[in-house]
């Protein structure tokens, strides 16, 4: 039992410190210097504590897989990973958030504590080696993510968007939990363990599938299809994103969708992994609705925070063609699907970081009106601003363009290998990301090549803020130019469940 | 890393810390914002003229030019991907173009630009683009030359858009890189292609692993072992350099581009990213050359954009355009050289073509300068006498670019029509020796338009024109020099410059070139064969001459001529019948054969309503909320009244339809 | 007149719920058990039509209860009274009688409680008939094996499960709701001078 709960250590203390910004708050009210000195240390402890549970508990080099309750919980190289990333994406936001929230009278620390709360969510994800554990877990992710929506209480917009990602999400989680239900009822079993060998040796005996089995893999993909919006079970992700505070949206594009991920490598590489070569075609038709409907939509929108909520269904379909390179036989796809999430968290949140500095007064719209002229009023954010965007679209030397090149890649070969159809996925990919380019630089455009409609003086940005878009843009670079060390973590969590 | 290997990266590396450090703090220099940008440059060409005049002394055995690993941009796992650099003598060629041209370009700029509020910004970008076309020719790695290929055309968007103000320069921009993007998606597929068949990304490897090594000649056999066919790779690839070098039917963004600032056009335009495409293909040479079906296509569209370009070069007034639109038929000869598999006449009119026509637009830049800012040819004139330096340079240009001999151009286009024929494309020469006509004929319109005869220009304007500063007619001089002697210094095979370099007999480039085209010309099973000035050679030699002179006397009777004693009036009227006479030819060529419209058509209205439609689609079908029905339900009260509206239900049902979908698919694949 | 009428519906009602469980008990010669089964599952789905049927939104909730009940009356037939007990104090006694509370507070007073009729109801009725269609087509073509061996219900085994088995996914409920109350609080907590 020590074993089990040093196991766990990161998630206690992430809990910890989402219950200490609470007590913060009771004891010193509406101060935000307080609460980010908590928060942000405290993020900085559970990503120490993360590293050296990984490295005490799982071994050196990450492969092993260490399991705790009863095997309720696993600690390997992909666990330490994704929360590492989950604590950067909560770390991210937070440093964000404080100018955008103070314009608009919203406290920082009920934000802080939320989010804090749907981190712990995500690092059970990651960790979780029982369904029960993982439908727990992903509640607990996106029940904060419905709050957050509707943070912004006077706002209609932001009210209407929560109640609709809460009634819509409540559904899918049904849905998904249903599925679940029936994957434990043909499989006798809750572990993730228990599940994997008994359908390895279901499609090894031959012979059909369980009606019930094959059921719940439906309810089950489209549970999780909804979580990470993909198409066509997206309707919720613009509304949603367009009526959340600026801060928030960034967050609700990044971590649940991340946070779904983590779920699905749990879910379907690991437990339903015997079942590939099925829910690959799935997944191929999944991505490419996802790639090819995000983008055309999003060349038509005028609102930049719009424009970036039907891109990042886009790039769900970039990371669902890596999933199918995997599912086709390729470790190379999980390597770059895990590569594409880190990176696009980093560039994703730094753009809407940009955005919700723009909308630092009260009352600006995040239309693309307002970017116009920004290279001349604000220079510095709209350089920024432009990585940002060059970087989701995919030009190199930035870290968007290596990871999709390496998820297309990684579909190359699978189709060499064979998968004809997840070849075609590749090219289609290819195809798409060269169409990005449209809607993102059109932006650019704005912000380099239009007048300004008023003189607008610029503002001032937080320190903070600075801080944070420069560690961003440097990580946008340099997961780019050199993604050496990073591809080896990422390599090692990466073998933990598919090698 | 020996010395030159660190000098190799220098070369990369000067401009790069230009860049690096202008943006920084160039605002704060205002006017003296030149120097730090333009003094890297300036030794980047002086380390690169010294690496390519020694790197010969210093390669290992067996090997042909200077690898140099920065870091291993992809560590090792089941594809690698080293962040490599590498030398050899058709890279050094292209140096020489770049690093030349570029560097002029940059002092010249330190003039042309002065009177711009963005000064500084200018420097910024034409640094950052130095560091991408550097890095374009020198890329080792298939991935690195697409990173370059990417940024060159980032770089050229900025520079084209410099003054966005301008309407029409950022639609052009905007133009520039669309068309660009069209052609990367073929170059990105090409790539993948290539890596599916070799498993590598490295260029000289992929390559040999393609073709087979360079010992084993033609292998057919080995083409086709990777799963996909060569001639698809080769196609591929070729769409990426139809797109950079603006071939048909991707070639509608170069003559919009003129919108960007003079020096960009002379540098990007005309002398250096246009020709990355050509660089492809030539690097590329064994590829192509095992695909006879793709060169041949290659060739076709080489020639059809020459002579396309060319017609419609003919009637236009802008002085920019002019050149554009000759940039874009020269660049067709090229691919019609590489087509044929004249792969060193290729390269060797991508050089005189960079060196000529970038004297020309720098030239056209230092008249547009003069007349203030005016770029149509009707209203200037007789500018003989007040711009002595620029008129004199490009009248050399002109000469040069109309094919007249000594003059470098003549040799290498007269090589790439010569082969074209002694290789069994007549068609192609055919077809070129009626470029050649054209290609005198507007050359000389231009030069009497612009320099002879009356005076057209603004009165308000007419006695402000000035020469140009020192930094802007040096730059021209210097570029002249190799506009006359490129051409003899590089194929002349007798002494002194043939046995100078140990290339006795077989002309400087052309042997210097051999051991790149080795390969490819290999495959085809290509012999050398001497030059018989007395035989065929001397006869095409002759054909060209004559109609070079037969453009250029044409040019000469309708639009006049005043060289020294020579003078004649120009014919206004005459040109005005002779239009009347071909209506539709001279209204075609006017509008540029209707592409922008059918572009516009096609891409824009079509498209875009395509993409309206998804939208209106996804908005009001799937989606639905924010812009009519969400303001209503505003009004209603709480949030559980929006609820009701319905939306909501929508979505759910939406989800359950999916859900059906799903259940169902699966049981279709677990079926079995 | 109208009280007549009630007692007509309530009759008409009554029979309807409780003519599967004579069918299974006489003409299929079920057991006693097999009829409760069959009456209380056709109880909680008359409930569920109604819940999604009937205009009265506090109706609406009230036969949320009543579909709730019966879905811990099956608990109990299946042999799961810790299950059945869990899901009456936490389903009937908290979350109902909360959702009854939120509606009644929230409706004005004037105003219709009415909800209003979507269009899509019968494109929803078919997916819903579809879909349990697949779900029963599901389950009755799959060997349920050993999951569907009678479950031990002695508290002890229940105590075992939270307190061993499934410790750790308590310990995330907790944590959920932790999270819960607090959003929720920071949600219903009134803006100053709102």
């Amino acid at each position: 039992m020590p074993n089990d709960i040093l196991a766990l250590g990161p998630f206690i203390a992430a809990v910890s410190v989402a219950i200490a910004v609470l007590l913060v708050d009771i004891a010193v009210p509406g101060r935000r210097g307080p609460v980010l000195v908590v928060s942000l240390g405290g993020l900085a402890l559970v990503a120490a504590l993360t590293l050296t549970t990984g490295q005490a508990v799982a071994g050196g080099d990450g492969t092993l897989r260490v399991l705790a309750f009863g095997g309720a919980y696993v600690v390997d190289g992909l666990t330490t990973f994704l929360d590492l990333i989950f604590v950067g994406i909560v770390a991210f936001t937070i440093v964000f958030a404080p100018d955008y929230l103070e314009a608009r009278g919203l406290p920082l620390a009920e934000f802080a504590m939320v989010l804090l709360f749907a981190m712990t969510g995500a690092m059970l994800i990651s960790g979780a080696g029982d369904l029960l554990v993982l439908f727990v877990a992903l509640e607990l992710m996106v029940l904060p993510g419905y709050m957050l929506a509707g943070y912004h209480k006077s706002d209609g917009y932001s009210t209407e968007g929560a109640i609709k990602y809460f009634l819509l999400g409540s559904f899918s989680s049904a849905i998904f939990l249903f599925g679940l239900a029936f994957t434990w009822g043909a499989t006798g079993t809750t572990s993730i363990e228990g599940v994997s060998g008994a359908l390895a040796a279901a499609v090894a005996g031959g012979g059909a599938l369980a009606p019930a089995l094959v059921l719940g893999l439906g309810f089950l993909t489209t549970g999780v299809a909804f979580k990470i919006a993909a198409v066509p079970f997206h309707y919720w992700t613009p509304d949603a994103y367009q009526g959340s505070p600026t801060p928030v949206t960034g967050y609700l594009s990044v971590g649940p969708k991340v946070g779904a991920f983590a779920l699905i490598l749990r879910l379907f590489v690991d437990a339903l992994g015997p079942l590939r070569v099925d829910w690959l075609q799935v997944v191929i038709i999944l991505a490419v609705f996802t790639m090819t409907l995000g983008n055309l939509v999003a060349l038509t929108q005028s609102n930049v925070k719009r424009m970036l909520a039907y891109s990042s269904i886009a790039h769900t379909g970039y990371m669902l063609v890596g999933l199918a390179a995997f599912a086709a036989g390729r470790i190379e796809g999980l390597e770059g699907l895990l590569y594409y999430g880190a990176a696009y968290s980093v560039m994703n949140l730094g753009a809407f970081a940009v955005v919700a500095a723009i909308q630092r007064r009260a009352g600006v719209t995040s239309g693309l009106d307002t970017f116009a002229g920004l290279g001349r009023r604000e220079p510095w954010l709209a350089i920024l601003m432009t990585l940002f965007l060059l970087s989701l679209t995919g030009i190199p030397p930035t870290a968007g363009f290596f990871a999709k090149a390496y998820v297309i890649l990684a579909a190359v070969q699978a189709g060499n290998a064979g998968y004809t159809a997840v070849g075609i996925l590749a090219v289609i990919a290819v195809i798409n990301a060269a169409a990005a380019a449209f809607y993102y630089l059109r932006v650019v455009v704005y912000m380099f090549m239009r007048e300004p409609r008023s003189e607008d003086a610029a503002m001032a940005h937080g320190r903070l803020m600075w801080g944070g878009l420069v560690v961003a843009s440097v990580l946008t670079v340099v997961l780019g130019l050199i993604p050496g060390p990073f591809l080896d973590i990422v390599g090692r969590a990466a073998r933990a469940i598919g090698g | 890393m020996t010395l030159h290997q660190m000098l190799v990266f220098l070369i990369i590396a000067l401009p790069l810390t230009g860049f690096l450090v202008t943006a920084l703090v160039g605002r704060r220099l205002g006017l003296n914002a030149f120097w730090i940008p333009v003094a890297p440059v300036v030794g980047s060409w002086l380390v690169a003229m010294y690496v390519i005049a020694t790197f010969h002394d210093v390669l290992p055995a067996g090997t042909d030019g200077i690898a140099v690993t920065l870091w291993q941009w992809i560590p090792a796992g089941t594809f690698t991907v080293d962040f490599g650099l590498f030398v050899d003598n058709l890279t050094a060629v292209l140096l020489v173009v770049v690093t030349t041209v570029g560097m002029l370009v940059h002092v010249y700029s330190i003039g042309y630009m002065r009177h711009d509020p963005g000064y500084w910004r200018f420097f910024v970008y034409l640094n950052l683009f130095m560091v991408s076309m550097l890095l374009l020719v020198l890329a080792d790695s298939w991935l690195v030359l697409f990173l370059a290929w990417e940024l060159v055309g980032l770089s050229s968007y900025l520079l084209i858009g410099f003054w966005y103000r301008k309407r029409t320069a950022a639609e052009a921009s905007k133009k520039a890189f669309i068309t660009n993007r069209v052609g990367d998606v073929g170059f990105a597929l090409g790539i993948m292609a290539i890596w599916v068949n070799t498993g590598t990304l490295n260029i000289r490897d992929s390559i040999e692993l393609l073709v087979g090594p360079a010992s084993m000649g033609a292998t057919g056999s080995l083409a086709f072992a990777g799963g996909i066919p060569v001639w698809v790779i080769a196609l591929l690839l070729f769409a990426g350099a139809v797109g950079k070098s603006a071939q048909f039917p991707l070639h509608v963004w170069l003559p919009d581009a003129m919108e960007g600032p003079t020096p960009v056009s002379a540098l990007i335009h005309a002398a250096t990213m246009v020709n990355a495409g050509v660089y492809l293909v030539a690097r590329a040479n064994p590829i192509f050359a095992s695909a006879p079906e793709a060169m041949a296509f290659v060739a076709a569209i080489g020639i059809f954009t020459a002579i396309l370009a060319a017609s419609i070069a003919l009637t236009q007034t802008d002085i920019k355009r002019v050149l554009a639109y000759s940039t874009l038929s020269q660049l067709g000869y090229m691919f019609a050289a590489l087509g044929v598999g004249a792969f060193t006449a290729a390269i060797f009119h991508l050089m005189a073509q960079g060196f000529t026509k970038g004297l020309l637009f720098l030239a056209s830049g230092s008249v547009i300068h003069a007349v203030h800012d005016e770029q149509d040819m009707r209203k200037m004139g007789g500018l003989r006498k007040k711009l002595p330096h620029t008129y004199r340079t490009m009248l050399i240009g002109a000469i040069a670019m109309s094919g007249i001999p000594p003059l470098a151009a003549f040799f290498s286009k007269d090589e790439i029509l010569g082969e074209s024929f002694k290789l069994g494309f007549q068609w192609v020469w055919a077809i070129g020796i009626l470029v050649a006509v054209m290609t005198a004929f507007y050359m000389f319109r231009l030069i009497g338009l612009t320099f002879w005869g009356k005076s057209r220009v603004d009165p308000a304007v007419e006695p402000k024109i000035h020469e140009s500063p020192r930094t802007m007619t040096v730059p021209l001089w210097l570029l002249a020099i190799p506009s006359v002697l490129l051409g003899i210094a590089l194929t002349w095979p007798g002494p002194p410059l043939g046995p100078l370099f140990g290339m006795e007999g077989e002309g400087l480039l052309g042997g210097y070139l051999k051991p790149i085209f080795e390969h490819g010309q290999e495959i085809l099973g290509r012999r050398e064969e001497a030059f018989q000035l007395a035989g065929i050679d001397g006869m095409l030699l002759a054909i060209s001459i004559a109609v070079a002179l037969a453009g250029m006397l044409a040019a000469w009777r309708l639009f006049g001529v005043e060289i020294g004693p020579i003078r004649g009036a120009s014919r206004p009227a005459l040109v005005a019948s002779l239009t009347k006479r071909v209506p539709f030819l001279y209204r075609a060529s006017a509008n540029n054969w209707w592409f922008d419209d059918i572009n516009n058509l096609v891409f824009v209205v079509v498209g875009g309503r395509i993409a309206n439609a998804l939208a209106w689609f996804d908005r009001n079908v799937v989606d639905g909320v924010v812009n009519g029905i969400g303001a209503l339900t505003r009004r209603s009260g709480g949030g559980l009244a929006r609820v009701q509206t319905g939306r909501v239900q929508n979505y759910a049902l939406g989800i359950a339809l999916g859900l059906i979908a799903m259940a169902g698919s699966y049981f279709v694949i677990l079926g079995r | 007149m109208r009280a007549w009428l009630y007692l007509i519906a309530a009759a008409v009602a009554g029979a309807i719920v409780t003519t599967p469980a004579l069918i299974v008990l006489i003409l299929l010669g079920g057991s006693f058990d097999d009829a409760l089964v069959a009456g209380l599952a056709t109880l909680m789905i008359a409930a569920g039509i109604a819940v999604v049927s009937m205009r009265d939104i506090i109706r609406c909730g009230l036969a949320m209860i009543v579909c709730f009940l019966s879905l811990a009356g099956l608990y109990v037939s299946l042999g799961a009274p810790m299950v059945a007990a869990a899901q009456v104090i936490v389903y009937i006694g908290a979350i109902s009688v909360l959702i009854l509370f939120a509606i009644m507070l929230t409706q004005e007073k004037v105003g219709s409680a009415r909800l209003t009729f979507q269009t899509q109801a019968a494109p929803a009725a078919i997916a819903a008939i579809v879909i349990a269609v697949l779900v029963s087509v599901a389950a009755f073509g799959t060997s349920w094996g050993e999951v569907s061996e009678h479950i031990r219900s002695a508290t002890v085994y229940v105590a075992h499960a939270l307190f061993q088995n499934y410790v750790l996914v308590l310990e995330a409920v907790g944590v959920l709701l932790l999270a819960a109350v607090i959003g929720g609080v920071f949600l219903a907590k009134r803006e100053k001078g709102a």
